[in-house]
């Protein structure tokens, strides 16, 4: 619906008009059309109207505020899915990670209500042991501060640092990853990039219909 | 929907659930309905991530599922109108503040950033975020209860068959409201950790009634318009058709000249408020389309008179009066130059506020007379035109928005970093001392710089959330024509 | 019945123009449908001809056989009178008469030129477009169309004049309905005494002085029909006139006027890439800036 017209350049109609139209418009002869037909030469024509000014009001910045924490919540919320990394990259991941973790945590479904394609079957098995995981807030603060504060030694910091922190981090993704051939979530690249076995298996079970 | 629409969506998607979701609203956008393996090629991401991506749509509404041919498997499709609904929160939030107070507010908000939840959840997460005791737990009860009757909230239809590998959902419009049996003991217990909130066993589900909340925005709208128009007592009379709650105390002079705001508001040119019958003073209707009507004709006109001029906005005017306006009686009528009038009109045309019919004349010989031409409008075009207008302008705001946060990364980064530091001495009991070298780690430079940015976002914030409010003037116009 | 004959010795005897109620007086046993037939008849054959002078009708006789006959013209100057006189008082332009005579343009304009130099028909400058000249028969007054009428000096329109104007009797209106409803009474009586007509408003304008020509009721009419169109009074009929009054609008400004975009003039040439897109906007630049 609607997709004519503005947005999307010239064309359509009522766009060029014939002679007759344009006599009786008053454009006549070698009277040029006004505007459009000469294409001034800054590209952004001085504006001879502002818009009118925004005005501020208390119910304004309220509406502000709560649009900001709902964005801001929703970015700390495990409903905000990150683009998985690629590897090279490894540095920036280090710090996303550690800031990730401050706040890691699993979104709950009620799956009865979810087709069951989407349930990870390992769903009942791993929800025990995430209990168990509390990060260490006050280490991951540190370790982002010195980060900040000397950006050459970290690289190397970090790296060594981190390490034993990855592993319950891999778990967690594990979980959320939920793939069946992978019981024992250790192979954390494996998760990542597609090695094309897993969809391969996916396939078959999705290929016994058809698909439209 | 047309395409300004889908860059809009992906914007909002990208904003508020990061890219993977982006990505798979996105192709659900422009590809339509599709099962899980589709969408995974397509987008090229890892299964793992489409599963998860689509949960967070479902769970949130913003994509529903069908079962494909083949039972096992489901389509999955964007339900594009709750994603756009997504600017509007704010707006539902402090509607509901304003009307039931502080508590209901949690409540909506909880759902808003859930997408559902149970009636135990609801209830102990507002009670906890209050701090409450366990006393307290009925009141907040009540004030959820009250949401229901008041239809802000109601259920999510439940599966019809659980073993469905995709289930259906059963559509019964009667119970959508019907209030749940609450178990205030386990509920007492559960929040005093003495039971699991899990072992509540709790399975009716409460999602956010979004038409319910237009229903008062359409309202308000109204009442304001009313006000702008007459005063103060005629928005409170039109409040009054549709409640039929007399508020004498506040608006003594509605009560003493109520027949007479009667005559006048039904004698006005804008013919919004209809009168019924005459028996026992008569019934009256608000004409919901009459009224978004008046309320468009009026936007269009703001607009171009804001973009142009007063002299455009007369000349529409007059063609909107006259319906069909032959060019040689717009100078006279409107009384504007006749070079300007025509340019004018030809801008009109240009952006196609006005439109061109041509008439053949009965004899027609040739000539250059055979024919005249007159100016119409039709305004529901222009009402689609303004609407894509407005996505293009949302668009545009949260572009730069992105793209500002963009050039300018490095520094919020570092502001970002800081602050989550200071977050986690702070919750560490750290001294105010401490917590001030950790402020001092971005530079006054830093410091004037993030305020510009800040500003800047600001601005656009506010920008979006403006346009909404005029997406859904023009939007009422449409549902009611 | 009232034969066509007795209309035109009437009028004969007036060359000056007789008006409507001239003719009722003179036949008072006629019916005024009667007599407005015979009129359309007289009219039609081209013996009466209409003129308008102070916002009344005046018919004139005109000798059908003695004009036709066209005083020795030849046949061109002939067919091109017709198709003039057939334009009244609105007048055609020469391209028109072009295509209906299928002249060439030096033959035209020669003929035009005789016809001129004869006085039977005049050239007029319209004012709907500066270059423009319409020709019509001598002695017509040109239609308002052409001249523009009291708004005109010379072609051009007096736009001030009439901006200045229309602000005085919005505020005229604005200040009633302020007046109406401070001295309270209810809504019902305090929109009826916010209603003015044209003669109220004439009669302010007047004492206010500001206008250095006479203006007729028409004229004021005119100018409060723009204020309507501004959309700042509502105009109602009542009994044969009308009646103005002041009124407010339904909307505050609403949101899309109150971004760049929404007053953009090159919005249809914005896109995501390309020279003209958000990122690089210089419109919202500016406004990003302004504090």
């Amino acid at each position: 619906m609607g997709g004519r017209g503005r947005g999307r350049g010239r064309g359509g109609e009522n766009r060029s008009f014939n002679r007759e139209q344009l006599n009786v418009l008053g454009v006549t002869g070698n009277e040029p059309i006004p505007t459009q037909l000469i294409e001034p030469p800054p590209l952004y024509r001085m504006l001879e109207r502002k818009p009118v000014p925004l005005e501020s009001s208390k119910e304004l910045e309220y509406l502000l505020l709560l649009k900001q924490d709902f964005i801001h919540h929703m970015q700390l919320s495990p409903s905000y899915l990150k683009m998985p990394e690629k590897k090279g990259n490894e540095f920036q991941q280090e710090i996303d990670k550690l800031v990730a973790k401050i706040s890691v945590k699993k979104e709950k479904y009620h799956w009865n209500l979810f087709p069951s394609e989407l349930r990870p079957k390992l769903f009942a098995k791993r929800i025990k042991d995430r209990s168990a995981k509390d990060i260490d807030v006050a280490e991951k603060l540190k370790e982002l501060e010195e980060l900040e504060k000397n950006s050459n030694k970290t690289d190397v910091n970090i790296k060594t640092e981190a390490a034993p922190n990855d592993e319950d981090d891999e778990k967690l993704i594990e979980e959320d990853e939920q793939d069946e051939e992978m019981d024992d979530g250790t192979d954390y690249a494996n998760n990542y990039f597609d090695n094309g076995e897993d969809y391969e298996d996916e396939d078959d079970n999705l290929d016994d219909g058809p698909i439209y | 929907m047309s395409s300004q629409v889908g860059k809009v969506i992906s914007l909002i998607l990208q904003e508020r659930f990061g890219p993977v979701i982006e990505k798979v609203g996105t192709f659900l956008f422009q590809y339509g309905s599709n099962p899980l393996l589709y969408i995974k090629r397509t987008t090229d991401l890892p299964l793992g991530k489409v599963k998860e991506a689509l949960c967070v749509l479902i769970k949130h509404r913003l994509a529903i599922f069908k079962p494909n041919k083949n039972e096992n498997i489901a389509n999955y499709s964007l339900c594009i109108e709750n994603i756009l609904l997504m600017m509007r929160f704010p707006k539902y939030l402090s509607l509901i503040k304003k009307k039931f107070g502080d508590e209901p507010e949690m409540m909506i908000e909880e759902l808003l950033q859930n997408g559902y939840l149970t009636t135990s959840e609801i209830i102990l997460r507002v009670a906890e975020k209050l701090k409450c005791d366990v006393n307290n737990l009925p009141n907040v009860r009540d004030k959820f209860v009250s949401l229901i009757i008041a239809k802000y909230i109601n259920r999510l239809p439940l599966p019809s068959d659980e073993e469905k590998p995709v289930p259906i959902f059963g559509t019964n419009e009667t119970e959508l409201f019907t209030l749940p049996k609450i178990d205030m003991k386990k509920l007492a217990q559960a929040y005093a950790n003495i039971i699991p909130k899990d072992d509540l066993g709790d399975n009716v589900f409460w999602v956010v009634n979004y038409d319910r909340f237009h229903q008062d925005m359409r309202d308000k709208c109204l009442v304001d318009a009313f006000i702008k128009r007459f005063d103060e007592n005629a928005g409170e009379f039109l409040l009054e058709i549709r409640d039929i709650v007399r508020k004498k105390v506040v608006y003594p002079n509605l009560v003493t000249f109520f027949d007479q705001y009667v005559t006048v508001i039904e004698q006005d040119s804008s013919q919004i408020i209809r009168k019924f019958g005459e028996a026992s003073g008569g019934s009256f209707q608000i004409h919901l389309k009459e009224a978004y009507t008046q309320l468009a004709w009026e936007l269009v006109e703001q607009v171009i008179l804001e973009k142009f001029d007063s002299k455009a906005a007369r000349i529409f005017r007059l063609v909107k009066l006259k319906k069909f306006v032959e060019p040689d009686q717009i100078q006279q009528l409107a009384m504007i130059p006749s070079k300007e009038a025509k340019k004018l009109s030809y801008l009109l045309l240009e952006e196609n506020f006005l439109k061109l019919q041509e008439l053949k004349k009965p004899q027609s010989n040739t000539g250059p007379n055979k024919s005249f031409t007159l100016f119409y409008i039709d305004l529901e075009s222009i009402v689609r035109n303004l609407l894509e207008l407005c996505y293009k302008t949302l668009f545009n705001a949260m572009t730069r928005k992105s793209h500002e946060r963009f050039v300018n990364k490095r520094i919020i980064d570092k502001k970002q970093r800081v602050d989550t530091i200071a977050m986690g001495m702070q919750a560490q009991g750290a001294t105010e001392e401490q917590l001030a070298d950790i402020e001092e780690m971005i530079t006054p430079p830093e410091k004037e710089m993030l305020d510009k940015i800040d500003k800047k976002m600001k601005k656009l914030n506010i920008e979006e959330l403006e346009i909404d409010g005029t997406i859904f003037l023009l939007q009422m116009y449409l549902k009611y024509q | 019945m009232v034969e066509e004959s007795v209309i035109l010795e009437l009028v004969k005897n007036k060359p000056d123009g007789i008006s409507n109620d001239d003719i009722k007086e003179a036949i008072p046993d006629a019916k005024i449908e009667d007599i407005a037939v015979a009129i359309n008849k007289c009219l039609k054959t081209g013996s009466l001809e209409l003129f308008q002078n102070k916002g009344k009708l005046l018919y004139k006789f005109k000798d059908i056989s003695q004009k036709t006959a066209a005083k020795g013209s030849d046949n061109e100057e002939k067919v091109v009178f017709r198709i003039i006189e057939e334009a009244g008082n609105k007048g055609i332009w020469i391209r028109d008469i072009r295509f209906k005579s299928n002249l060439n343009m030096t033959q035209l304009n020669k003929v035009l030129k005789s016809l001129e130099t004869k006085k039977y028909i005049k050239a007029v400058k319209s004012v709907s477009a500066s270059k423009k000249k319409v020709y019509m028969l001598y002695d017509l007054e040109p239609d308002s169309t052409v001249t523009g009428g009291a708004w005109y000096q010379d072609q051009d329109f007096e736009s001030e004049f009439v901006d200045v104007l229309s602000q005085q009797c919005l505020r005229f209106l604005t200040e009633k309905a302020e007046e109406a409803r401070k001295q309270g009474g209810g809504p019902l009586l305090a929109r009826n005494k916010s209603y003015a007509t044209a003669i109220d408003v004439h009669k302010f304008i007047s004492d206010l002085g500001i206008s250095k020509v006479s203006l007729s009721i028409n004229d004021i009419e005119s100018i409060l029909y723009t204020v309507v169109l501004d959309n700042n009074a509502e105009r109602t009929v009542s009994g044969d006139g009308y009646l103005y009054r002041a009124i407010n609008r339904f909307l505050d400004p609403i949101g899309l006027v109150k971004t760049t975009c929404g007053v953009c003039p090159i919005a249809s040439r914005c896109a995501d890439t390309g020279l003209i897109n958000p990122k690089v906007c210089e419109y919202l630049t500016e406004w990003l800036e302004e504090s």
